[in-house]
């Protein structure tokens, strides 16, 4: 299954009925928990953080469920609910939950089969990003999502999108650049 | 594909939720359920009590626009009844005074 697409429990008009039910909100949680958390996660790289605002995101659900439409409806309103989340808790307290990124231990969790080094370097670096680029990375490369949607997600124009990608991406070539230029000095 | 693409691409992909958190998303669902459910229970009391003071002040309403219509209709019975009354007197007191006066011989 493709990284944006992931089954749908209970779809048809029941679904929503069914989520209703506790059993059936379980299923609903395992089904979207790894997206709204890792958007947490990617953007934080705090676990404790990521975890507490994606319950909340979750709990925020639970109560809004009248106004969900549909399942296609649901996943876009989790990932609108866990990027606003995630802006707002950045904004108000500034960067006071976010662990240190020098000398970060990589979670334990199951890392992608690339080069760790670079998988590790790559996240420090989008996590050193300011807050809306940040997002519109994550969204982009997380969630696989195109301007038009990563404007509809995060409520800004398509144009400011395409701006923040394109300042982050050269951003972060500029400081992947002075890594690599600073790696052998440090060697020598 | 460009290859910082494929970098970011595999950096950020999707992360596992740990283990215990749909767990703890379910206990602290079923620690907000009671809420709705003791708040609707206040809800059908005061909507109850708000449909039963409607229906009183209705009803009350309903009675003084009746008495207020009935007063009405009385003091316009009144009116028109001295009316009536004067019109009369100033015929008759007409009628006196043609009497009263002295013909013309």
């Amino acid at each position: 299954m493709e990284a944006g697409q992931v089954a749908q429990p209970n779809v048809g008009t029941t679904w929503k009925a069914a989520a209703r039910e506790e059993a059936g909100f379980a299923e609903l949680v395992h089904t979207h928990q790894s997206m709204v958390y890792s958007l947490c996660w990617h953007f934080f790289r705090n676990r404790a953080l990521a975890e507490e605002i994606a319950q909340d995101v979750f709990l925020q659900l639970f109560r809004s469920l009248d106004s969900i439409e549909s399942p296609q409806h649901l996943e876009a309103w989790l990932r609108r609910t866990a990027s606003n989340r995630c802006i707002d808790h950045y904004r108000k307290r500034g960067r006071q939950g976010e662990v240190p990124l020098e000398g970060l231990v990589e979670p334990a969790s199951p890392v992608p089969t690339g080069d760790p080094l670079m998988i590790g370097m790559v996240r420090k670096l989008v996590a050193s990003l300011p807050d809306a680029q940040r997002m519109v990375v994550v969204l982009r490369y997380q969630e696989d999502l195109d301007a038009t949607e990563i404007a509809t997600t995060l409520g800004m124009p398509v144009q400011t999108v395409w701006s923040h990608l394109r300042r982050a991406i050269a951003m972060l070539q500029e400081k992947a650049g002075r890594k690599a230029n600073a790696a052998p000095k440090e060697g020598n | 594909m460009d290859p910082l693409e494929n970098d970011f691409r595999e950096a950020l992909s999707r992360e596992p939720a740990p283990d215990w958190f749909a767990e703890r998303v379910m206990a602290r669902v079923r620690e907000q359920k009671p809420q709705p459910k003791q708040s609707l229970g206040w809800l059908r009391w005061a909507a109850a009590v708000a449909m039963v003071v409607v229906v009183i002040g209705g009803v009350r309403f309903d009675q003084v626009r009746r008495e207020r219509l009935a007063g009405e209709q009385a003091k316009q019975q009144l009116m028109l009844a001295l009316q009536v009354t004067g019109s009369k007197l100033h015929m008759a007191q007409v009628r006196v005074q043609s009497i009263d006066r002295p013909r013309p011989e």
